[in-house]
């Protein structure tokens, strides 16, 4: 359906993409994940015809994106980064002229009733563009690229600025959409690739550093399945009685998190799994496990263990915080300091 | 092509600017029609197109200096050009769009006409022939400033830069004169007054047609090439 090959763009001295290769199939749905600047929208620029490659190309249904503007874009529905609105039009206004713009004749009432209902912007519908909220701003914009029914939809952060419940709404509605059709999305949010694409392509710097199944990566990278524990009890015995269990390579102490216990962080010997082990050690010792996790990696560790040289496996994420610690001389670590503040932020997405 | 005509015609006659510089027509035009027609006693409106096509020098940037810049600036131009519309039908939508709101300007000149044609017999034959010299040099004016708007995305600087060219091509008689030879011809061949003046006379000159008409498409072209380099180079 989709076929990258070899796409590269350089602006002057800047390598915004370097040989970026991938394939779409019919009604995949992919997530396109990358740090700011990775070329996420110079890709999806090109792919949908705005700007040329400077070298490669990219194939719709067998069309050269280049060769065949007509047979191609005529395919496409493109959100790009920031929504293609004028402010002085409203809603109405603005959408039949896209119905215009891409020779949406037949039905053309029935197809706009029934996107405005999908991304829920009915009531805005008179409206001027400038008067709405950055949300309503980004479901017009939705609605935009849905308009023609095209076989190919490209989001560009299609989330950004909707509140919680839209957000969701969106995703369901982006899901929805990819039963029958290709759709390839880009986000930051890494819950929101999770949760609606089978397959995540990340490319940093320019370059595409993975492309497979969220579970796939994330098994992949996973080193050994360390464990984190809180264990109510003074923490040097506790320490002590950890380290002696079978299995046990190595303990770190993680401190205080909770009055009355300490968290520690335990490496196992390779390939085996001491979670019951430590459960009976802890039982016998009559020292309370108040929490247990398997430290296998999420998708987010994954993002940042190949987006950034230097990532230590998520411990970072159990590394207590030292008051008044200089970031800035502590340069190596910008990576790790980065991974807490994602996983943090991702404790409290779901929270 | 209709599409972004019809879109293009939209955003001017819902913008302040536009309503401005239709003021602006109807006042000089206004004027010049009292000064030089009612004043003088007569039929030829000729005198009254002359002078406004002065006027429009000063005044037509207005209506192109955002064309192109605008929408590049606020990213509306990747909606035209992923579109399955060619950048060709775009350029030409726009500069429609701009002509046709010229075309409701120039427009007034009927009135006036009708409004000579309660004292006395009209000669149309003359008058249609310069509306359509006004109307020629006008459009061959709007793909100027159409192509000068790609180049920048600040309205200011299109507009003024647009307003020199104009005023450059209605200098250029006086140019021609300070020169001889080859250089004397070319400029002359350049000057808008050189093919404008003889509409005026009554005078349907084919090779001033098809000047005015190869200027607009000239620059209609330089628009589409630019837009196109700088969307496929590098
Ligand atoms: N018109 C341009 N001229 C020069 N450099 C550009 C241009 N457009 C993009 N770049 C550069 O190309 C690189 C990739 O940019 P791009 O916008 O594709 O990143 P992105 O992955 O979409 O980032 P973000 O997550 O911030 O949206 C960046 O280094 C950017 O500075
Ligand atoms: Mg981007």
């Amino acid at each position: 359906m989709i076929e990258v090959s070899n796409l590269s763009k350089r602006y002057g001295a800047i390598t915004a993409i370097d040989h970026v290769s991938f394939k779409v199939d019919k009604g995949e749905i992919i997530g396109f994940l990358g740090p700011n600047g990775a070329g996420k929208s110079t890709t999806m620029n090109i792919i949908t015809g705005y700007i040329s490659a400077t070298a490669g190309y990219v194939r719709i249904d067998g069309y050269d994106v280049m060769e065949n503007p007509e047979q191609t874009k005529r395919r496409i529905g493109y959100l790009p980064e920031q929504p293609p609105l004028y402010p002085d039009m409203t809603v109405k206004e603005y959408l039949d002229f896209i119905c215009d713009l891409k020779n949406v004749r037949k039905d053309r009432r029935k197809a706009l009733e029934e996107i405005c209902e999908q991304v829920r912007i009915a009531d805005v519908y008179k409206r001027l563009i400038r008067n709405l909220s950055k949300g309503y701003k980004q479901r017009v914009g939705i609605a935009q690229a849905l308009i023609g029914n095209p076989d190919v939809l490209i989001l560009d952060e299609p989330t950004v600025g909707l509140d919680p419940k839209q957000i969701i709404e969106i995703r369901d509605l982006i899901k929805k959409l990819g039963e029958r059709r290709t759709v390839i999305l880009s986000s930051h949010i890494l819950s929101e690739i999770q949760a609606v694409c089978e397959r995540v392509i990340i490319i940093s710097s320019g370059k595409l550093v993975a492309d497979g199944r969220a579970e796939e990566l994330s098994a992949k990278l996973s080193d050994d399945h360390d464990v984190q524990i809180r264990v109510e009890g003074p923490e040097e015995i506790v320490f002590q009685t950890l380290s002696k269990v079978h299995g046990v390579k190595s303990v770190r102490k993680l401190g205080k998190r909770e009055e009355g216990s300490f968290d520690y962080l335990i490496e196992p010997k390779e390939k085996t799994d001491v979670r019951r082990a430590l459960f009976n050690r802890m039982a016998e010792k009559k020292y309370p496990i108040l929490s247990m996790s398997s430290n296998q990696l999420t998708l987010e560790d994954v993002f940042l263990k190949l987006t950034t040289g230097d990532y230590d496996g998520g411990l970072s994420e159990f590394t207590p915080e030292i008051p008044g610690k200089d970031n800035a001389a502590e340069a190596p670590e910008s990576g790790t300091e980065a991974a807490a503040a994602e996983s943090e932020q991702e404790g409290s997405d779901k929270a | 092509m209709t599409a972004v005509y019809r879109k293009e015609l939209l955003i001017y006659f819902t913008s302040p600017i536009v309503y401005a510089y239709l003021l602006v027509f109807y006042f000089f035009s206004g004027l010049g029609f009292n000064a030089i027609c009612i004043a003088q006693q007569t039929n030829n409106l000729t005198g009254a197109i002359d002078y406004m096509f002065t006027i429009s020098m000063f005044i037509l940037p207005v209506l192109t200096m955002r064309l192109f810049g605008e929408e590049r600036k606020n990213k509306t131009d990747i909606l035209l050009y992923t579109s399955p519309a060619g950048t060709f039908g775009i350029v030409a939508g726009k500069l429609l769009a701009a002509a046709t709101v010229y075309g409701v300007a120039s427009a007034i000149f009927v009135v006036y006409a009708f409004v000579i044609g309660l004292f006395t017999a009209v000669q149309w034959a003359v008058f249609f022939c310069g509306l359509l010299g006004f109307l020629l040099m006008g459009v061959s004016l709007i793909a100027i400033g159409g192509f000068i708007s790609v180049l920048t995305e600040n309205q200011i600087v299109a507009a003024v830069i647009t307003f020199a060219i104009s005023l450059l091509l209605s200098l250029m008689d006086y140019i021609a004169s300070m020169v001889s030879g080859i250089a004397k011809t070319v400029l002359e061949y350049l000057s808008y007054n050189t093919h404008f003046t003889p509409f005026q006379t009554g005078q349907i000159g084919l090779s001033h047609i098809i000047f005015f008409l190869s200027v607009t498409g000239l620059f209609a072209f330089f628009t589409a090439r630019s837009i196109d380099h700088r969307r496929f180079s590098a």
